[in-house]
């Protein structure tokens, strides 16, 4: 994890997805770190000040590329009074303060196969890693399941279409709980780790990575693993 | 009341007007003013950061930490820098961090042998013996004072899984010899850069070539926030782990006063702790607690804007001196950067040739009569000094350069705070030194 640092953003964009769910783009004021596709920003409302503690923030991981310094993405959902405040109150033009970037979980684009499998929101970590993806290139098969309740709760749909056409080795399969049958697009139903596991070729030597609902994500972990994925070959993106 | 931030404003420029009066400069008087080897070189903006940082009074790491770690991995261009109480300590975490079991087959063990050298200061090679691993020293080369590049390969042995070298007062070691050697046996690269913070090897900054290096800001060094010091590392990994060596052995990674950075304080498990054990009393090694302090970083914050003017002023002050003691080679040996390299050069040293008509008490002598001071080159010989004469070690081949630097070897200063006055009198000095054989 390299060097941590503090630094205040505008809010360039906001785009609300859902009474719940929406997604920013941030402006920074000041240089903006070096991050890994995959790690995580703290989102603090209240103005920061360096002689004082860092006052009260919540984690979100971060939704962009790397290599796209001039903005930062994230999206949140609102679980609690602190990302109700959020969705309340963000506007266009809204000065937060960041402190980044932390997290272990980290991709590498080349190498192994990679299966991704996103519940709801937890989509955004990989978003990170396929709009790198886009900017850098791949060389390894990417396959990501992503699944949601309702078809208008799908995020970043046009990125995904966008990788569709322009990385040769990636597919996608979007599973909806509540669509009356499959379409063109997606697939009825939850996302199902046995499904998933019979669709990829050479599963054992993949990686999977998880996000999404905690026990959506100790189930297919426990899955996984009795079906000899190894521990090093599982990885998970967990917080509080 | 007064406002506090107004108060502080007051407070700082006073600070700046009692710098003027206590520590603005004096002329240079020959033969009354000492020549230092070395020393602090600051203007009023050093005291007005530590003065303001007292006024936080946040004492441990904090925003003036902050800025001066940032401010060095950009010089640098790694991206970890974590600040420590001292060079020493620098070392200590650096080569502790490689021991760590998250390393896998990859980790130190003891046992393990490290390639150094003998003709080096201690905290170079005291957290080798003390993390019972075996030094294995290769003689140095004459004039770079670095190790000589042919015998590392000689020095290999099954049990080698690192080489620890010093760039000897700021002269670069032969990197290419070492990376080659490096990368050939994935072994690991610790470059204590404690007195070359500045100084290039093929066009690169040292202390980004090992896999992790070290910085002292000690006052001789070549910037300073008292006691001091820094590991820095482009391997993200390996700066969590020698942080937490640093933190007394802890895995999480909060900084003080934050709460629950990683986002999962109650929700992991560690070794036989209960589930969501709180992260924060989670220990991952046997560590120390070596942290710097606010105030140190305040200093050092200031300090990193001048580095490279001191740069400058050490090598500008080098050559000076070389082009008036270069009359004297017949019976000098005068430094010789490495090839490649274009060191900021920590101290000017000289050895006294063999079979020359005196010797370098008597040459020392003279300067320091002279108000000139000097030092020899650290320990002469590691293997002599009474701590290191018992430890289990291997030798390669002999040590001659080494034992010659012990009888005939040592520096004079080129820091930034000589004047070309400091330096015209010191090659003055050897001028009067040389007639009156």
């Amino acid at each position: 994890m390299a060097i941590a640092r503090k630094i205040c953003a505008e809010v360039s964009s906001v785009i609300k997805h859902s009474n719940e769910v929406c997604t920013l783009i941030l402006r920074p004021l000041e240089p903006l770190p070096k991050f890994h596709p995959g790690q995580f920003l703290h989102l603090s409302l209240d103005p920061y000040d360096p002689t004082k503690q860092w006052p009260e923030s919540r984690v979100f991981s971060i939704a962009s590329s790397p290599l796209r310094s001039g903005s930062i993405r994230i999206t949140l959902a609102v679980k609690g009074r602190f990302t109700r405040k959020m969705f309340d109150e963000i506007r266009y033009g809204t000065s937060v303060f960041l402190k980044l970037p932390y997290g272990d979980l980290s991709f590498e684009p080349n190498g192994r196969d990679k299966v991704l499998i996103a519940g709801g929101t937890g989509i955004t970590p990989f978003v990170s890693f396929l709009e790198y993806l886009l900017d850098v290139g791949v060389q390894a098969s990417v396959k990501l399941f992503y699944g949601v309740r309702s078809r208008h709760l799908i995020i970043y749909d046009e990125l995904l279409d966008e990788c569709s056409r322009k990385l040769e080795l990636f597919s996608k399969s979007v599973f909806v709980e509540d669509i009356l049958g499959d379409d063109q697009e997606y697939q009825r139903g939850r996302l199902d780790i046995e499904t998933i596991f019979a669709r990829v070729n050479g599963a054992q030597s993949s990686e999977f990575y998880l996000s999404g609902p905690p026990l959506m994500m100790k189930s297919f972990e426990a899955y996984l693993m009795a079906h000899s994925v190894t521990r090093e070959r599982i990885f998970a993106d967990q917080w509080e | 009341m007064e406002d506090s931030e107004n108060l502080r404003r007051e407070i700082i420029a006073l600070t700046k007007k009692y710098y003027d009066s206590k520590f603005g400069s004096r002329k240079f008087e020959k033969g009354r003013d000492k020549v230092f080897y070395a020393g602090r070189v600051f203007d009023e903006n050093e005291l007005a950061n530590l003065v303001d940082s007292s006024l936080d009074f946040w004492l441990t790491e904090g925003r003036y930490s902050e800025q001066f770690q940032a401010r060095l991995a950009d010089y640098l261009g790694v991206s970890d820098v974590a600040l420590v109480n001292s060079g020493s300590s620098a070392n200590l975490v650096a080569l502790s961090a490689l021991t760590s079991p998250k390393l896998g087959s990859r980790s130190l063990k003891p046992g393990d042998e490290v390639i150094t050298v003998a003709a080096a200061f201690p905290s170079t090679v005291s957290p080798i013996v003390q993390l019972q691993l075996v030094p294995v020293f290769v003689d140095i080369e004459l004039g770079t004072y670095n190790i000589i590049r042919e015998r590392i390969r000689q020095a290999l042995s099954p049990k080698t899984k690192a080489i620890m070298l010093a760039h000897t007062l700021g002269n670069p070691v032969n990197v290419d010899a070492v990376m080659e050697i490096v990368k050939e046996r994935e072994i690991w690269f610790v470059e204590d850069n404690c007195d070359a913070l500045g100084s290039t090897y093929d066009g690169k900054l040292t202390g980004t070539f090992g896999h992790i290096s070290t910085v002292s800001f000690y006052p001789a060094h070549h910037i300073t926030t008292g006691e001091g010091g820094c590991i820095a590392t482009n391997d993200e990994s390996l700066a969590r782990i020698a942080k937490s060596f640093r933190d007394w052995g802890r895995d999480c990674y909060c900084s003080g006063g934050e709460n629950n950075t990683c986002g999962r304080r109650y929700s992991q498990q560690f070794g036989a702790l209960p589930y969501g054990y709180d992260h924060k009393y989670v220990y991952t090694h046997i560590g120390y607690n070596l942290k710097m302090t606010d105030l140190q970083a305040a200093i050092g914050a200031a300090q990193v804007e001048k580095l490279p003017s001191f740069v400058k002023a050490r090598k500008a002050n080098f050559a000076r001196l070389y082009k008036g003691l270069a009359r004297f080679e017949e019976s000098l040996i005068l430094p010789l950067a490495t090839p490649k390299s274009d060191p900021a050069w920590f101290a000017f040293p000289i050895s006294v040739r063999e079979n020359s008509r005196f010797s370098r008490k008597d040459l020392v002598s003279h300067l320091e009569n002279s108000r000139i001071e000097t030092r020899n080159l650290f320990c002469g010989n590691l293997l002599h000094q009474p701590a290191f004469q018992d430890i289990e070690h291997r030798v390669v081949g002999d040590l001659l350069n080494t034992n010659f630097t012990m009888e005939n070897t040592f520096f004079v200063g080129v820091y930034p705070g000589l004047t070309d006055e400091h330096i015209d009198y010191v090659v003055e000095m050897f001028e009067e030194f040389f007639k009156g054989l």
